[in-house]
């Protein structure tokens, strides 16, 4: 009879998994290269087809006679680029554009990400902040004295006893026809998605995917203002449903007393 | 003397109904672009009356407010909000639906989708964007530079009772309704839309449904003393 009781209660989850995310935000306040992730609230009915494995909203979905069946909450992850900040250092790299660095994880499968502060691994190649390869393998000699990478990707080495620079390979960049889609695994990589499409490998510079600036990062795009204000709206929102949830319980109790001994 | 008890335990039954929409509002305050409901009972006379006493079969469809709701500025190049009235249409599986929810992408094949993946239909047939950085004018024209890759199909209803909502924010005409076209729509680019539920409203409309619960309950109180009376004091010979 009182569907508002599981009304509310999905109103109050939605909010609830807004404060989840305004908390993954801030935390990676200074994050290197950090997207932050944007909850979309969406009106749920009984007659939508269940796309959410979320077993609670499942029961409440099939505990509901009535068509409206509460709020779901949507997590994407924003595309909008950090501001880059000069560094100086030489490993460091962002990406002016809308491109993704490519590294190949253990088992040979690639991810993606945008943090471009790089290093060399314990086997002399290029790689990610946590030591995994970029694609390509870029080698760097024992001897370099500087590495120079140019906007195009193009990765060169001075090596001592050489005048001219050492061509190492060259950084390419993915763009992704959905990379609000992709797939965060942790460390700041991302891996494809069906729903993301298959990365498009290509030149920097090139197809709005940005150039290369070397020496500089890009820093996380969380705006720490603009998490409060979600944080503030998420936690009256939580109030306001668990109003509702409160109001069904009392004509519940009304309901109740309706017969006297 | 049912019939007093049936028309209080109706009163006390649409409360309820009304409570179930006031909170289906309240969850959807911060949903992108939710029309709130408008709880409407359509009862027959005899049903009000109480001569019939089975009241199970009262149809009750809520009504929709299309006030629009504000914009809000997410500078996402393919988030598209509406200004004044009219819908964007999406090919879904249970055919075309309506709905002013404009956080869109683009999917796999660069297509223009919607949230869950249905494709956003053009004047002719579903949009595909391909190049970077789209602009679209406010008559809905999509470009990629100079070049134009569609324009979004905008329709209107006559109101709020064309449409039957089917969940996040969009609609299916009801039995009989049709889509016009609309007048004069107003794409703006890099904008959602807010819902539109003035949750004071939605407050102040939650506690006179509870007084009016309340109120039925004591009715059913005095109605059971008065019987109680008619048969212990009354009927004493």
């Amino acid at each position: 009879m009182f569907d508002a009781l599981y009304i509310g209660a999905t109103g109050m989850r939605a909010q609830q998994s807004q404060i989840d995310t305004v908390a993954n935000n801030v935390a990676n306040l200074n994050t290197v290269g950090f997207r932050r992730s944007v909850v979309s609230f969406e009106e749920a009915t009984a007659a939508m087809t269940p796309t959410s494995v979320d077993p609670m909203v499942a029961t409440v979905r099939a505990n509901l006679t009535e068509r409206g069946a509460g709020a779901l909450a949507h997590t994407s992850s924003s595309t909008v680029g950090g501001a880059l900040n000069q560094t100086g250092e030489p490993l460091n790299v962002a990406i002016d554009g809308s491109g993704y660095l490519e590294v190949i994880r253990a088992d040979g499968t690639p991810a993606y990400t945008r943090n471009g502060a790089l290093r060399i691994n314990a086997d002399g190649e290029l790689a990610a902040a946590d030591g995994t390869p970029l694609a390509g393998s870029m080698r760097v000699p024992s001897d370099m004295q500087a590495l120079q990478i140019a906007a195009n990707g193009e990765v060169t080495a001075t090596v001592s006893g050489q005048s001219q620079p050492v061509q190492l390979g060259k950084i390419e960049l993915v763009s992704f026809a959905n990379p609000g889609a992709l797939q965060a695994i942790g460390n700041n990589q991302f891996v494809a998605t069906t729903d993301s499409g298959e990365a498009r490998v290509g030149t920097p510079t090139e197809q709005g995917l940005g150039s290369i600036k070397q020496g500089y990062l890009e820093a996380s795009n969380v705006q720490l203002v603009e998490e409060l204000t979600s944080m503030m709206l998420a936690q009256r929102g939580f109030e306001l449903n668990g109003r509702v949830v409160q109001a069904a319980d009392q004509m519940m109790a009304i309901t109740n007393s309706l017969y006297r001994t | 003397m049912t019939t007093t008890i049936d028309m209080i335990a109706g009163a006390m039954q649409s409360q309820a109904e009304g409570l179930r929409v006031i909170s289906q509002n309240i969850a959807n305050s911060q949903s992108v672009a939710y029309r709130r409901e408008i709880p409407v009972s359509h009862a027959t006379f005899e049903q009000i009356a109480g001569y019939v006493s089975d009241r199970s079969n009262i149809e009750r469809r809520g009504a929709l407010d299309l006030t629009p709701g504000t914009l809000q500025s997410t500078a996402s190049p393919l988030h598209l909000a509406l200004e004044g009235s009219g819908f964007f249409v999406v090919n879904t599986a249970r055919g075309e639906t309506l709905t002013r929810r404009g956080d869109f992408h683009l999917d796999s094949h660069g297509q223009l989708v919607t949230q869950a993946g249905d494709p956003v239909l053009g004047t002719s047939g579903p949009l595909v964007i391909t190049g970077d950085q789209p602009t679209i004018s406010p008559d809905g024209t999509v470009r990629v530079g100079t070049d134009v890759m569609g324009q979004l199909r905008i329709v209107d209803v006559a109101s709020g009772s064309a449409l039957r909502p089917v969940g996040d924010s969009s609609y299916v005409l009801a039995d009989g309704e049709q889509a016009i076209d609309a007048p004069a729509p107003t794409v703006r680019q890099g904008f959602i839309e807010t819902s539109n539920v003035q949750t004071v409203n939605e407050m102040v409309q939650l506690m006179d449904t509870l007084r009016r619960f309340e109120a039925a309950q004591h009715f059913v109180r005095g109605y059971d003393d008065m019987t109680d009376k008619a048969i212990t004091t009354l009927g004493r010979i």
